[in-house]
């Protein structure tokens, strides 16, 4: 083993980057704990990727075989813990606590023992594994099975207990085999294989924060260690922004109903959710609570859709503990309601579709059972509107429900977001700068500019805009659908001739052809690309459309949130060709 | 706690509360069937049944009290539950005035749902909260007046009058039936969908008090 003390050279403020110099006192471990070795060096954290610190570490120290790397922090509740650091995303996390103790930050590295997998239950803390079990437990105690589990690894001659009632085809993901399915730079390759792996055995407690990232779809495809670090923190920026538009709301006294409505309601839920799980404990000003507050509160302000709905905050909690970050916590809970939201609106058709399919199963597979729940007039089934709606989560004890949710999510298809996860249907992002739009502004500003072409003909652009709105107020569209639909934008801008991108108009046959340019914004900021819409008008300047990808299907994926003020301009100059 | 598993059952009678978000139906339900109170208990999702079964007047009587969600979302879903009860408990909070003037409401839509015979009781809770009471017993009652039902005052927290409310709930819904079904009683009435005046309910043997919450 290894021990290594970072000691920053300058105070390391909440950019790293800022930081030139990062001082490293690196300890080398034996098997007993005993310092075996110890160097000095310095890095620069702009430079210094994971590898490179690496292949450092195996010169100065000689070593023989893979190694380990974790380092020493200290958590919200004052102790020292240990993380592993497995790619450029966790050194960048390491530098940015290496201020965190006695200004220095302590690594524990340690040689890869043979039985690989075991050196990872090191970094479980005892704070990561949530408490017992605080209500009915359907499984007896999962942790006590794991935990058991694990010490018959650890001590193969003792026997597993006989009462063992349920037994995972595997073990818990630990740290270890999650990085089998990175590559060197952290992108998650092997992503199939990441979610078979958790059906067949969850994760470990200790690592459910990192990978319930990846299993709720919060990250677009492909992104490596350091670029999904960028886009959490650009997410975690923009939720701070969503956030502060309805507390300053609330400050100023400018309350809508809306706001009022959901406030009252959220805070009387906050209040009463999981209060008997150690993280929201204690007096109803515990900050866990707030932030479960605030969370719902800027959801449902921003989802005037979905609005706020009773089994939100159960979703929401169980999020808010395992991520145990607000920002996180809230981008993990608008990635998975992209999916449940429907179990919560006010029309009740998803429900209902549910409850059909679930009588339509139950009188397929025991047809018996089923005459007899009709017989005692149950056959509606709205017993099971919380197991439904709540994806059983409250039907098990509060660690239970995170294993079984892990598992059953990891069922569902892989769905990355394209563009990310959309934080909003009511703000949009111009220009990647994330100022903040209201999505009525922008259909304001387009009809007080008098775009229409004589008598309320309408425009591409007003006709673009009132697509995009109907969609939204339905984009009932299969998330599914995202990639073939990537594909069209693909299709569509290599048929296009290049001249055409600009916005001009070509006269055929009294027809006009337009060129919508739509700047697809990717995060992170680099990724930016642009896509080419092209659409016919007639004489009259209705609209005819040319491409497939304008029919109102294929625009429902044009979420407005990833349309940049580009299309505006483009479509603007379109315009006022037009009317000329 | 007050049935085994074999005894003789003269009425089961369904009783349904509804109210506001957050006025303590679950928590009123919890007091009554399970004798315990949980100051931050669980928000309802949909509906909640719990059973006990009490003696009124020497009658056998198993309350079978369905415990609703006051989102106007889960509405539709919890309307469902009126329509077979012989009871509805209208609940609201004494220290919100909110909740007291969604009471109206809340009747309109009973009476709307409910059969005919279907008892209302109008109850308001956490009469504990003195201090921060917004509705006083007098205005409650002349509300209860004005529609023509009675009204009581509980406190879930401290046990106060929770017991006596579904006792004389229980006994308004007796009368009810003997008033309705007085041609009929005492032996035809093993057809009667909505009131089972049963022999030992096979069932019940596994619905005691403890542990019915089947939502």
């Amino acid at each position: 083993m290894l021990f290594a003390d970072l000691t920053t050279s300058q105070t390391v403020m909440y950019t790293f980057s800022r930081v030139e110099a990062i001082a490293v006192k690196a300890q080398l471990l034996d098997e007993g704990g005993g310092i075996q070795d110890s160097k000095k060096f310095s890095l620069d954290p702009d430079i210094t990727s994971f590898e490179m610190l690496q292949s450092l570490l195996t010169k100065a120290f000689n070593m023989k075989g893979k190694f380990m790397i974790s380092y020493v922090t200290i958590d919200d509740e004052e102790h020292l813990v240990q993380l592993s650091v497995h790619n450029d995303w966790d050194l960048d996390a390491a530098i940015l606590n290496s201020n965190s103790v006695e200004s220095c930050l302590k690594l524990i590295i340690q040689q890869k023992s043979p039985d690989e997998g075991l050196g990872d239950w090191d970094v479980v803390q005892r704070g990561d594994i949530p408490e017992g079990s605080d209500r009915r437990s359907i499984s007896d105690n999962l942790v006590h099975a794991i935990t058991d589990r694990l010490s018959s690894i650890l001590k193969p001659g003792k026997k597993s207990k006989p009462e063992e009632l349920y037994k995972p085809s595997k073990s818990p993901m630990t740290d270890a085999e999650f990085r089998n399915y990175m590559d060197c730079d952290g992108k998650l390759v092997n992503e199939r294989a990441f979610r078979e792996s958790i059906y067949q055995g969850g994760i470990d407690p200790g690592l459910r924060k990192v990978t319930w990232r990846h299993l709720v779809n919060v990250f677009p495809a492909d992104l490596n260690g350091k670029e999904r670090f960028a886009y959490l923190q650009s997410k975690a920026k923009e939720y701070a922004m969503l956030k502060d538009v309805w507390k300053t709301n609330l400050k100023q006294g400018t309350v809508s109903e809306e706001l009022k409505f959901v406030t009252s309601m959220v805070r009387k839920d906050v209040i009463r959710t999981d209060r008997t799980n150690s993280f929201f404990k204690g007096r109803e000003d515990n900050k866990n609570i707030e932030s479960l507050f605030d969370i719902l509160c800027t959801y449902s302000m921003n989802h005037p859709e979905v609005s706020y709905c009773q089994g939100m905050s159960d979703m929401a909690a169980v999020l808010l503990v395992v991520q145990n970050d607000e920002a996180n916590a809230y981008l993990c809970f608008c990635a998975i309601m992209k999916r449940l939201k429907y179990n919560f609106m006010f029309d009740g058709k998803a429900m209902t579709c549910k409850f059909d399919h679930l009588k339509l199963l139950l009188s397929y597979y025991d047809p018996e059972f089923w005459t007899y729940m009709i017989e005692n007039e149950v056959n509606d089934l709205f017993f099971t509107y919380r197991w439904l709606l709540l994806e059983m989560k409250r039907e098990f004890a509060f660690n239970d429900a995170l294993y079984m949710l892990e598992v059953m999510w990891s069922t569902l298809p892989i769905d990355h977001p394209l563009n990310g996860v959309s934080l909003s249907d009511v703000y949009c992002t111009c220009n990647n700068s994330l100022n903040l739009i209201p999505k009525q502004l922008i259909s304001a500003v387009a009809s007080s500019n008098g775009f229409a072409t004589g008598s309320g003909t309408p425009t591409p652009y007003t006709k673009l805009l009132s697509l995009v709105r109907k969609s939204s107020a339905h984009s009932n569209t299969p998330s599914g659908n995202q990639e073939s639909i990537k594909q069209m934008f693909y299709d569509s801008q290599q048929s296009l001739p290049c001249e055409m991108h600009n916005g001009n108009l070509h006269d055929q046959e009294n027809n006009i052809n337009h060129s919508l340019e739509i700047s697809v914004s990717q995060e992170p900021q680099e990724l930016s690309s642009k896509f080419y819409i092209d659409v016919v008008t007639d004489k009259n300047g209705v609209l005819q459309y040319k491409d497939e990808l304008l029919n109102s299907g294929s625009l429902e994926i044009i979420d407005i949130y990833n349309i940049s003020t580009d299309v505006g301009e483009s479509i603007i100059s379109t315009s006022s060709m037009d009317s000329g | 706690m007050e049935s085994s598993s074999n005894e003789h059952i003269d009425y089961v009678f369904k009783v349904v509360l509804i109210g506001d978000c957050g006025v303590g139906k679950s928590s009123l339900l919890l007091r009554y069937s399970d004798d315990f109170f949980q100051e931050s208990y669980l928000c309802t999702i949909g509906v909640d049944l719990r059973i006990r079964t009490i003696s009124v007047d020497d009658k056998r009587v198993k309350l079978q009290m369905w415990d609703t969600a006051g989102q106007e979302r889960f509405k539709t879903l919890c309307g469902h539950y009126y329509r077979g009860a012989e009871a509805i408990i209208i609940v609201f909070d004494v220290t919100s005035e909110n909740s007291f003037s969604n009471v109206l409401r809340w009747y309109e839509e009973a009476r709307q749902l409910s059969r005919q015979d279907t008892v209302l009781v109008l109850l308001g809770n956490k009469s504990d909260m003195a201090d921060s009471r917004a509705v006083s017993t007098e205005r409650a009652q002349s509300l209860a007046a004005s529609l023509n039902i009675a009204y009581f005052e509980s406190s879930a927290k401290l046990c106060d009058n929770v017991k006596e409310t579904f006792t004389a709930t229980t006994r308004k819904m007796m009368e009810a039936y003997q008033k309705h079904h007085r041609a009929h009683l005492p032996d035809d009435l093993t057809n009667s969908k909505s009131l089972h005046m049963s022999q030992p309910i096979k069932s019940s043997t596994s619905l005691n008090c403890f542990d019915c919450s089947i939502m």
